[in-house]
């Protein structure tokens, strides 16, 4: 295979010749074939620690006076090369011979090999990823035991440094982790570092590390250096640490979604990448930033560009710039910062024509385009180099555009009156009295923005241009605030790609009983009480129809308190439905991550102004850290946009700015309030004295272009006109502090808030747990940690929930079932599963398929280190109905050993009760055996399945059944989550902290109902199971259970005498359902014959075993009257043994 | 220690979203109450000259955020505070269920010297109101399991009981800020002198 040719300057070092002739060298890789020994092991170290595999063969070029080889042929096998050779033979040499110098030679070779492979690649059909990857994508999976789902991004040459020496090796990126190898002489040196543990990433440059990424993690500091391509390894890395810092935040479950249209995209010139993965997000980074630029919908995808020049009328210009293509529009950002941009919606655009030289000016005559819109604007598009493409491409793109959909417009006929009606601005209908020199300002205003407009046209595709930043810089009149607001944002197009949506929200969201809207109606009137349209429920009504339809949408955010103020302030100027979608372009594009739950954003920006207070206003950072002060000023002042602060009237200029030019204009404003206050705020001795300032400072901020809205007199002195105050923070501020910039520091600050976050939801639940009181702290710490690496492992992050802390912990199935099993003593024999299973279901409380932390660490705490009393109550409450249904009882879905062994342990118990009758219980194993063909072991998932189905179809099924044992008679609806409610009360009663749900009140503790036979016989196969092992203990189990087994039998009497008649209602719910293989009662020998039963209602035998219990009381009393009992239930078994050896378990082992 | 120095008490208000934090603060430092305030977001703060035992002392009081999600960011606000005021609404419990948590969050974030001894003061707000449901007794019972914090009903409305919580509070707060005294390693030991400073050179320097 030809390859580029490459300059190497060691001919032999590691290759032997097999073929040389004037100006070619055929080599073979020493230590392939027939050389062996010490060579072979050196080039094999030495191929680690350069690339995977070179080819064995290889096919350089040299010139005699030369010292410099070219790679231009490689191969995997000897045929292969020796074709090639061959064919240089027969075409390339003849040639050579006529060239006069040496150089020519060269360039000749190289170029022909260039243009061999360049044909060759014409030919080639794009696979998803080369050949290369695969391999390393194959390596990288063995060498790391990743899961098959991991996708290899990227990898490169670097070096670690481990201890003090340098370790050549390969870095390797994947979507979850950051992977190390190095094979050197023998030694293997192994890095794995997953995202979501890194709390730091940097590049440094240090004496002791120099030129290096720093990756620091909670427990260590690791530093590579010798990157060939240091940037883009760096970049690729910020992206992947930011993406798992993002799920962190937002719980988006791990998968990653790979977007299969770029395999189709046209856009030409995209360099080749190892991974398709790697394309991908490339693309995606490139999109983002495109999207952010445009304001563009964030799921936007970018599909190219092109170098070109836009006409713009008003100046009679030709401007270079960009042109940027994507679905839905085309988009243009002059060279030259700010001058001009545009943004043209494909819907819009009703022709693209081919506008030939000539009219339009000299520089543009070759290449222009005209775009026109449905609107008759037209935009001329010149110098594009390849206008065939793009004309093609703009058509192809505007032939995929989708049809505006028509369904949400159904729905609205089908809900008939809704109720309510969309306001239009508020400030239409409230009216402010303007006083005359204030509306000659606001009049002069929109005669300004009417001819700018009627310059650069008006709507999504105006022209925005510096003039434009001028006039926003000023501020926007009043009227025309809600349209440009709008158009600035890009809020516009969300409207108008999602019509109406807002509506459907909106009657959804005010029918539904939610929380949130509860949260969100106690702030309807702090919002912006001071204007009058919120003093009246016109405004009060639409602030609550925007919240809740917008709690609706965005379910990750709900509502913050902030967002009320914000709002409201959109209502005053915008009609309703455009403020809901400006409220979302704030919260989800311009202010991303502001609301959610844990005002993450907040606090990353609040990081990042600290950043940029250092770096602009280094002496007065240092003197506000001091004070502490930073973290107070920057909460309100980002999440309300200054609206809580300033005067309402100043404020909304600072908007103004903010939806033209994003959030760099709240750190630019932010940053100028403090030097301008710098004297001031130096001299301060306390945090208050420094809020004072701000506040009188902020306070006095005025604008004599709009009217206050406060009534109440002014207190604080005049400080600066509002406008003096952007209009320097733009000139101050304005080169410096970028979006790219705070970009950039933004991700730092995710790192480190994600982590505080993560830390102190760590603690706050060690805290939590620590109050049941069974395990200590540091058994906890670590059990903690195990979970979270269980989650991270199944690609799912704990997810912080309002309830308690613990709650952020949900295992699933499998996952509790991997760390009980491998920590519990009672996950240890045959009946392992089983067991789990039910004590899963014991501390699943809500019966939603999820265990919290505190479910799994009460599980381990009562089965290693409560008292021999709590002990057995757990394992008799994870027997008890409803919890065990009888449902479970059928093995069918249970591990047929589990079974097999319980029903050898009921027919032991027979044996010694009924003494003599061997016959009977051999036939009732074999019943069973045939009921139960042995099956395989089913799978985890299954077993989940059948838990959810137990769930379910047990619940229902117990109602009718166990009402007979219940007693209470209360048998509604709710009785049987009730009743599950009490057993896992009973389960856990005695512990030091109640459930949350129960209110701590003097009532009796809950008790957990008697236990029917069956049951009861699965109880002591479990006991049986645990105390197998030890000879006397398991005599003492069987006593007991002997025991038992008569005591229920003697509590069955009175039972008979007295409840006939919900027998028969048994009797109807039992013949609905027909199988209950294993327990049928009347394949129970015991029933029938050894002990004829005197009660008269010997005739209604079937129900005899739902009315045989055991209480727990007599349970209790009886296991712990046996002193081997007693014992073994009381001995505390160690945790942190079995946690160590998890921690250090080969994961890939343990699951084959 | 001088009986007659000027001293700055810093007290914190907590509680949930719609107690009335914001307007028990108002009432006692402007002598007013109104239905027009905006949520607070982040903190804000007001401050009042109170005379105690004799001693003229101010008071700053910080009124936070009520919301859960900001629940965990009043650390900023917690550092150095000398009393905190946690506040309930009487008609509605589960405010009253929160104050466990705002206690326990205040505790843990501010990490005073002495947790056990550190004075709290809760006021059940809004007792003009028809629906009532959380009654006094209930909350006194709660007041007094954990170490007997005052309990007092309010009404920001008709400033019911608000001056002579507040007395207490700044008693409280005083008390504690007097044991500190005699601890030179308390971080607010750079306060004091600062305080000692102002008082140096005029009385009114510190009117902040």
């Amino acid at each position: 295979m030809w390859v580029k040719p490459q300059e190497v300057f060691l001919k032999t070092a590691l290759w032997d010749c097999d073929e040389t002739s004037l100006y070619f060298v055929l080599q073979r890789r020493k230590g392939h074939g027939k050389s062996r020994g010490l060579s072979s092991l050196l080039v094999g170290t030495l191929d680690s620690v350069r690339d995977t595999k070179p080819a064995p063969f290889r096919i350089l070029h040299q010139t005699p006076n030369s010292e410099v080889y070219y790679v231009i042929a490689t191969a995997l096998t000897e045929p292969e090369i020796r074709q090639d050779w061959q064919w240089l033979f027969e075409n390339v040499c003849p040639t050579l011979h006529s060239f006069d110098k040496e150089d020519e030679v060269t360039d000749f070779v190289c170029c022909k090999i260039n243009s061999i492979i360049a044909t060759e690649q014409d030919n080639f059909t794009e696979d998803e990823d080369t050949i290369t990857y695969k391999n390393v994508d194959n390596d990288f999976h063995q060498r790391f035991g990743m899961p098959k789902d991991e996708k290899l991004v990227c990898y490169y040459s670097c070096s670690y440094w481990k201890g003090k020496m340098p370790r050549q090796g390969w870095m390797y990126l994947s979507v979850h982790y950051m992977c190390f190898y190095s094979y050197i002489f023998g030694r293997k040196t192994t890095v794995k570092i997953r995202w979501a543990d890194v709390t730091e990433l940097a590049k440094t440059n240090s004496l002791l590390f120099p030129d290096s990424i720093k990756i620091v993690t909670r427990d260590d500091v690791h530093y590579f250096t010798m990157f060939l391509k240091k940037n883009e390894t760096y970049a690729l890395m910020q992206q992947l640490a930011n993406i798992a810092m993002k799920q962190l935040i937002d719980d988006k479950s791990g998968s990653f979604n790979i977007d299969k249209e770029l395999l189709t995209k046209l856009s030409k010139n995209v360099p080749k990448k190892p991974s398709f993965l790697k394309r991908d997000l490339d693309a995606k980074k490139q999109s983002n930033l495109y999207t952010l630029r445009f304001r563009l919908p964030q799921n936007e995808k970018l599909d190219g560009t092109e170098e070109c020049t836009l006409w713009t009328p008003y100046n009679k210009r030709h401007n270079w710039g960009r042109l940027y293509l994507s679905q839905n529009f085309i988009c243009f950002d002059s060279r030259v910062r700010n001058l001009v941009r545009l943004t043209i919606p494909l819907r819009d655009v009703h022709q693209v024509e081919r506008a030939d030289s000539g009219g339009t000016g000299s520089s543009g005559d070759s290449g222009s385009i005209l775009v026109t819109t449905s609107y008759h604007t037209s935009f001329l598009f010149g110098n594009i180099s390849d206008r065939e493409f793009l004309v093609h491409k703009i058509s192809e793109l505007l032939a995929k555009l989708p049809k505006e959909k028509a369904t949400l417009a159904v729905a609205r006929k089908e809900d008939g009156e809704k109720g309510w009606t969309s306001q239009p601005p508020l400030m239409t209908l409230f009216k402010t009295n303007q006083t005359s020199p204030i509306r000659q300002i606001q009049l002069k205003k929109v005669k300004q923005w009417e001819d700018h407009m009627s310059e650069v046209g008006r709507g999504v595709s105006m022209y925005q241009t510096t003039a434009g930043s001028e006039l926003v810089v000023n501020g926007i009149p009043e009227s025309l605030r809600g349209e440009l607001w709008s158009v600035f944002s890009g809020s516009i197009l969300q409207k108008a790609q999602n019509k109406g949506l807002y509506e459907k929200l909106v009657n959804e969201a005010l029918s539904s009983k939610n929380p949130v809207n509860d949260e969100i109606e106690r702030d309807l009137h702090r919002s912006l009480p001071e204007h009058p349209a919120f003093q009246n429920d016109v405004g009060i009504s639409a602030l609550r129809r925007v919240l809740c339809a917008y709690a609706l949408k965005n379910p990750a955010i709900g509502y913050c308190q902030a967002m009320n103020i914000v709002a409201s302030v959109l209502l005053i100027y915008c009609p309703e439905e455009q403020a809901f979608w400006l409220l979302a372009t704030i919260c989800e594009t311009l202010l991303p991550d502001y609301y959610n739950t844990r005002v993450v954003g907040a606090l990353v920006d609040q990081g990042v102004l600290e950043e940029l207070t250092k770096a602009h206003l280094p002496e007065l950072h240092a003197k506000l850290d001091e004070l502490g002060v930073m973290k107070m000023i920057s909460l309100s002042w980002f999440l309300t946009l200054f609206i809580s602060v300033m005067p309402y009237e100043c404020a909304v200029n600072v908007m103004d700015c903010f939806f033209y030019d994003g959030a760099k204009v709240i750190f630019q404003v932010t940053l100028t309030i403090l030097d301008i206050n710098r004297d001031k705020l130096l001299k301060c001795t306390e945090d208050g004295q420094a809020m004072q300032i701000l506040n009188d400072y902020l306070e006095g901020i005025y604008n004599d272009e709009a009217v206050a809205l406060s009534t109440e007199p002014r207190t604080a002195d005049r400080t600066i006109r509002i406008q003096d105050l952007v209009y320097q923070a733009y000139r101050t501020y304005g080169g410096s502090v970028t979006s790219e910039c705070i970009e950039h520091l933004g991700l730092k600050h995710r790192l480190r808030v994600v982590r505080h976050l993560e830390d102190s939801l760590e603690r706050n639940t060690l805290r939590a747990l620590q109050q049941d009181k069974l395990l200590d702290p540091n058994e906890l710490q670590e059990l903690l940690s195990a979970i979270r690496e269980e989650l991270l492992w199944a690609k799912r992050v704990p997810c912080e929930r309002l309830e308690a802390p613990y709650e952020a912990y949900r295992l699933d199935y499998t996952q509790f079932k991997t760390l009980f099993s491998a920590l519990s003593p009672w996950a240890k024999g045959d009946y392992a599963e089983a067991i789990t299973a039910r004590m899963f279901k014991l501390m699943d409380n809500d019966d939603d398929g999820f265990v919290s932390a505190r479910g799994l660490s009460l599980a381990l705490g009562l089965s290693c280190r409560a008292d021999a009393q709590r002990r057995l109550r757990a394992l008799y409450c994870a027997h008890a109905p409803p919890l065990l249904s009888h449902l479970e009882l059928r093995p069918t879905h249970f591990t047929d050993t589990g079974e097999e062994l319980a029903t050898d342990a009921i027919s032991f118990f027979d044996r010694s009760t009924s003494g003599s009758k061997v016959g009977k219980p051999d036939e009732d194993t074999k019943y069973s055996y045939i009921e139960n063909p042995p099956s395989p072991e089913p799978g985890s998932s299954s077993l989940q399945r059948s838990i959810s189905e137990v769930c379910s179809a047990g619940n229902h099924m117990d109602k009718s059944t166990d009402s007979t044992l219940s007693q209470s008679g209360s048998g509604g609806i709710g009785g049987d989550s009730q009743r599950a409610e009490a057993v896992r009360a009973c389960a856990l009663s005695g512990l030091p902290s109640s459930l949350p749900s129960t209110p701590a009140s003097a009532s009796p503790p809950p008790a957990a109902p008697p236990l029917p036979r069956a049951h009861f016989l699965q109880l002591l196969a479990a006991l049986h199971d645990l105390t197998q092992h030890e000879p006397v203990l398991y005599e003492a189990v069987v006593l007991a259970g002997t025991l038992l087994l008569q005591l229920g039998e003697l509590n069955q009497r009175p039972l008979l005498d007295r409840e006939i008649s919900q027998d028969s209602l048994y009797m109807a719910a039992a013949a609905k359902q027909p199988h209950f293989p294993v327990m049928d009662p009347n394949g129970n020998p015991t029933e029938d014959q050894d002990k004829p039963q005197p009660s008269p209602t010997k005739d209604i035998e079937p129900s005899a075993e739902y009315l045989w219990s055991i209480t727990l009381e007599q349970f209790l009393a009886t296991m712990l009257a046996q002193g081997p009992i007693e014992e073994f239930f009381n001995e505390k078994v160690a945790l942190l043994p079995q946690l160590e050896a998890l921690r250090h378990r080969d994961r890939l082992q343990s699951i084959s | 220690m001088s009986s007659r120095k000027k001293v700055l008490l810093k007290v914190i208000i907590l509680g949930d979203s719609g107690v009335g934090k914001t307007s028990l603060m108002n009432q006692f430092v402007n002598k007013k109450f109104s239905n027009q305030y905006k949520a607070t977001i982040g903190a804000d703060f007001l401050t009042k000259e109170v005379i105690v035992d004799d001693r003229i002392v101010t008071m700053q009081i910080w009124d936070t955020a009520g919301q859960e999600r900001f629940q965990s960011l009043g650390v900023a606000f917690y550092r150095g505070a000398d009393c905190c005021v946690l506040v309930f609404d009487v008609t509605a419990p589960n405010t009253f269920k929160s104050l466990e948590s705002w206690r326990d969050e205040f505790l843990i974030q501010a990490s005073p010297r002495d947790p056990e001894s550190f004075p709290f003061v809760i006021l059940g707000n809004k007792v003009d109101l028809e629906n009532r449901a959380v009654s006094a007794k209930r909350a006194q019972q709660w007041c007094q399991s954990k170490n007997d914090i005052p309990y007092y009903e309010t009404s920001a409305k008709e400033a019911v009981n608000v001056e002579l919580a507040f007395q207490t509070i700044a008693r409280n707060a005083l008390a504690q800020e007097t044991e500190a005294e005699l601890y030179n390693d308390f971080p607010d030991h750079i306060k004091l002198n600062a305080n000692d400073n102002s008082r140096n050179k005029d009385g009114d320097n510190c009117a902040c």
